[in-house]
């Protein structure tokens, strides 16, 4: 737990408004979610509060402005589709915060554009991996569905959804022990 | 002498204080040696009050002066269900105070709830002190963790009323991840499955090293062991009626003495396959004479009689969850927290759920103040070397400042989560989220509001906790107006509304009008509760003085004369905790169309084919699907609506 001289978490305090989430955890816009859980660790020990309950009030009053910044970051970037609907916030413009509300409204938008798929390749694989589910042939389903991710690879919704069928295909799955027959 | 804060679990059945000194967790015993505390106050004829275990023996002679289970009417109204189900239930008088408040009646003298909490935790503090040899001012207090913000603040009332300074309101799941997780660096992903006297929650967290992050937490504020004590309760009385023609639930103190019959009967069914109730003379029959009951509960009995109980607590482990984006096998341990966890029908069927055995080598009575007690060593421990801080100040580098100083303890750092989403109420009688369910806190939010009407000359800004969007079905938090606004027509006046969740969970809400930059704000305080005012009467009256304990200690204070010390001066109420803007009560009048205030598209940058709060609702699948005239065509008036009643018309969703 790394002290931090007064002055500085004021000054931190003053443009933490100004910067973007990336900056507020001090971490490249390429970073991955374990660098963004491992950041906002990091932050959550160096202005947590709790570290400096001696300081006076507009000391404190700081590290609650930066904590809540720090929070708000995390919460947008942890989550893939609301990330990249910040990502693109960034781009479009001068906005650094984006409301919890929105990047939650626009995730979801994201996520039912590809829902079904994107390309004629994508949609048609979803199809057949959806007749597969009807039919509650988990494990078809789950080859469809991953043959529809390669024509769209970076597809969060069929990577989700093949999670999501991986673990029914596990559950589904009677356990046999290696020396039981059956 | 040391500076100590202590631990507090205050229990809807039992409390516990612990300690953390010298790099040890101690559990304190009371005078009986015991490490839990009955968390029942009963007052005597002669004005004493007795707290405890002392008390609980008197729930049987005195049933209408014995306050047990305390904890499950703070910090809710009076017209709150759980009020109705604890005047079936108890024995003592619940009346209606100020601003839909709840009072208990003790002869003739009417009693708070958090002044009844404040009895108990005093006991606890002295408790402490008894063990400490001196006095203890600091704590920190355990909530369950889906409290809501008008529960934590009357519990943080309660440790004020008692001479406390309240460091923090700390989720009791945490709490017990914090016991079982701290020092040991572990690198884990925990389930807490917290079922106490009369509240169910759980938590999900991942532990990485000295962070303590909760992913999720969900529960259920009407589920806890009680309600198994109940339906063993139901079970004989139901037989007995049958049996013998009496009921036992009309004579009080019959009723007394089978509660706790049952409540021993699920405690033996811990260690045996069955248990025996037996209670000569419990009532007189029909005819006169006196019956007695006996019978026989095997396991498998009590399995049956609770099986959905069970089953409800699952339904929300799903939750949990899933709102943690996990599996239950992706859980490396399931910890247990409450009494009731002890029953092998509960460890049985966790164990089966988690597909993992549940972890035992901790008391699930202790477990809670245990991780109190680190956090509240934390407070005390980092606000000791005052001169590292001023060093640092200075510009020196935190490798030479910690260089002189003794290795650091090891910290715990607590990243929680809000339990229940917040809301504010907008036209048509809804309520639109500001800040989601099990959002990391600290944290600040804001969204724009339109007026309602043309020429509007004051919005009401009305803020809610709770899962619905029809905004009577959540608990009302308060409420305040803003006004001086330019008038326009309908939508054009806008009104940006900020949410903050500081760190520690306290709600503060403001509005602002950019174009004259006028700014009305409040903090969130319990709008049944306690004013200031009445906290400061209650400190000054100090009837909790009255509390005859039975711990052996002299009055704290006086033996410590020898030792001042900043902290050794009385923790008299702040006056700065006086809150501009507050509006003292919730209007219960009729709703004022002239004030209503509606949902304007705050991103517009977004190009959102759908308005954000539908886009929501999709997302989430949580919510109740969007039925605006349905629910307003409802003309029905319950006592319900009537706080912050709907429009009760026909308007469309108020989109100007």
């Amino acid at each position: 737990m790394a002290a931090i001289a007064t002055g500085e978490i004021k000054a931190l305090a003053t443009i933490i408004g100004d910067l973007n989430y990336y900056e507020v955890l001090s971490i490249a816009p390429s970073a991955d979610a374990n660098q963004i859980k491992n950041a906002y660790y990091e932050a959550s020990r160096k202005y947590r509060p709790i570290s400096y309950l001696a300081a006076d009030a507009a000391t404190r009053l700081a590290l609650e402005e930066i904590s809540k910044r720090v929070t708000e970051a995390y919460t947008v970037l942890r989550n893939g589709r609301r990330r990249e609907a910040y990502d693109e916030l960034l781009k479009s413009g001068d906005q650094v915060r984006m409301q919890l509300v929105d990047a939650q409204a626009a995730a979801g938008k994201k996520a039912s554009e590809e829902r079904e798929g994107k390309t004629p390749n994508g949609k048609r694989y979803y199809a057949l991996c959806k007749a597969d589910l009807q039919r509650q042939d988990y494990e078809a389903a789950l080859r469809n569905l991953k043959t529809a991710l390669t024509f769209e690879p970076t597809n969060a919704s069929f990577k989700e959804q093949i999670e999501e069928l991986k673990k029914k295909v596990a559950a589904t799955k009677p356990k046999v022990h290696g020396y039981e027959i059956r | 002498m040391a500076e100590y804060a202590i631990g507090i679990d205050l229990g809807t059945s039992n409390s516990c204080v612990a300690i953390l000194r010298d790099g040890k967790i101690e559990v304190l015993p009371n005078t009986y040696g015991d490490h839990i505390t009955a968390s029942v106050v009963s007052f005597r004829e002669n004005g004493e009050i007795l707290v405890g275990n002392a008390a609980k023996a008197n729930i049987i002679h005195d049933p209408k002066h014995t306050i047990s289970s305390s904890k499950r009417l703070i910090g809710r109204y009076f017209f709150s269900d759980e009020v109705k189900k604890a005047q079936a239930i108890y024995s003592y008088r619940i009346v209606e105070g100020e601003n839909h408040g709840i009072r208990i009646q003790v002869r003739n003298e009417l009693y708070a709830l958090p002044e009844i909490s404040a009895m108990i935790l005093r006991e606890m503090k002295a408790i402490a002190e008894a063990n400490l040899g001196q006095e203890v001012r600091k704590a920190v207090i355990t909530v369950p963790a889906y409290f809501n913000d008008n529960q934590r603040q009357a519990t943080k009332d309660a440790g004020r009323i008692a001479g406390l300074e309240v460091l923090r309101i700390l989720n009791e799941p945490t709490a017990a991840a914090v016991a079982y997780g701290f020092g040991k660096g572990l690198s884990q992903k925990l389930a807490i499955y917290d079922l106490g006297g009369g509240t169910f929650d759980v938590s999900i967290l991942e532990i990485g090293d000295d962070v303590f992050e909760v992913l999720s937490t969900c529960g259920d504020t009407f589920l806890g062991g009680d309600d198994f004590d109940d339906r063993i309760i139901d079970l004989l009385a139901d037989e007995f009626l049958a049996a013998e023609g009496v009921n036992i639930r009309s004579d009080r103190y019959a009723f007394e003495k089978l509660k706790l019959a049952a409540e021993n009967v699920k405690k033996t069914l811990s260690a045996q396959q069955s248990a025996e109730v037996r209670i000569p003379d419990i009532i007189d029959g029909p005819d006169g004479l006196p019956r007695s009951l006996q019978r026989v509960i095997t396991r498998d009995t009590f399995a049956s009689l609770t099986q959905d109980l069970v089953q409800r607590t699952f339904k929300v482990c799903d939750e949990a969850l899933q709102q943690a984006n996990l599996i239950a096998r992706e859980i490396d341990g399931v910890i247990l927290v409450g009494g009731p966890t002890r029953l092998p029908l509960i460890r049985d069927a966790v164990g089966a759920y988690f597909q993992k055995t549940p972890k035992t080598d901790v008391d699930p009575d202790e477990v809670v103040a245990m991780g109190a007690a680190i956090h509240a060593a934390s407070f005390v421990a980092v606000q000791a070397p005052a001169p590292t801080k001023a060093s640092a100040t200075a510009g020196a580098t935190q490798s030479a400042a910690s260089a002189s100083a003794p290795a650091p303890p090891p910290s715990a750092f607590l990243l929680d989560v809000t339990p229940l989403s917040l809301r504010i109420g907008v036209a048509g009688g809804f309520a639109e989220t500001i800040i989601d369910r099990n959002t990391p806190v600290p944290i600040e939010q804001s969204r724009k509001f339109g007026t309602f009407q043309d020429n509007q000359e004051s919005v009401k800004i009305r803020v809610y906790q709770g899962e619905s969007r029809t905004a009577t079905e959540n608990e009302p938090l308060g409420e305040f107006e803003f006004s001086g606004f330019k008038r326009a027509r309908r939508g054009e006046v806008e009104i940006e509304v900020k949410f903050e969740i500081d760190s520690d969970g306290i709600v503060n809400v403001s509005a602002s009008e950019p174009e004259t930059g006028k700014v009305a704000s409040m903090q969130i305080r319990l709008s049944s509760g306690l004013s200031d005012d009445e906290i400061s009467n209650i400190i000054a009256e100090d009837r909790t003085s009255r509390v005859k304990t039975t711990q052996a200690t002299p009055r704290p204070g006086e033996t410590r004369t020898s030792a001042p010390s900043a902290s050794s001066r009385p923790a008299a109420p702040s006056a700065a905790e006086s809150y501009p803007g507050h509006s003292d009560d919730l209007d219960l009048g009729a709703d004022d169309l002239a004030q209503e205030i509606v949902l304007l598209d705050s991103e517009p940058t977004l190009d959102l084919e759908s308005s954000s709060s539908d886009g929501l609702d999709i997302v989430d699948g949580d919510l109740p699907s969007d039925l605006p005239d349905l629910e307003m065509d409802s003309g029905t008036e319950s006592e319900e609506e009537d706080l912050f009643a709907p429009v009760g018309t026909d308007l469309s969703k108020g989109r100007p």
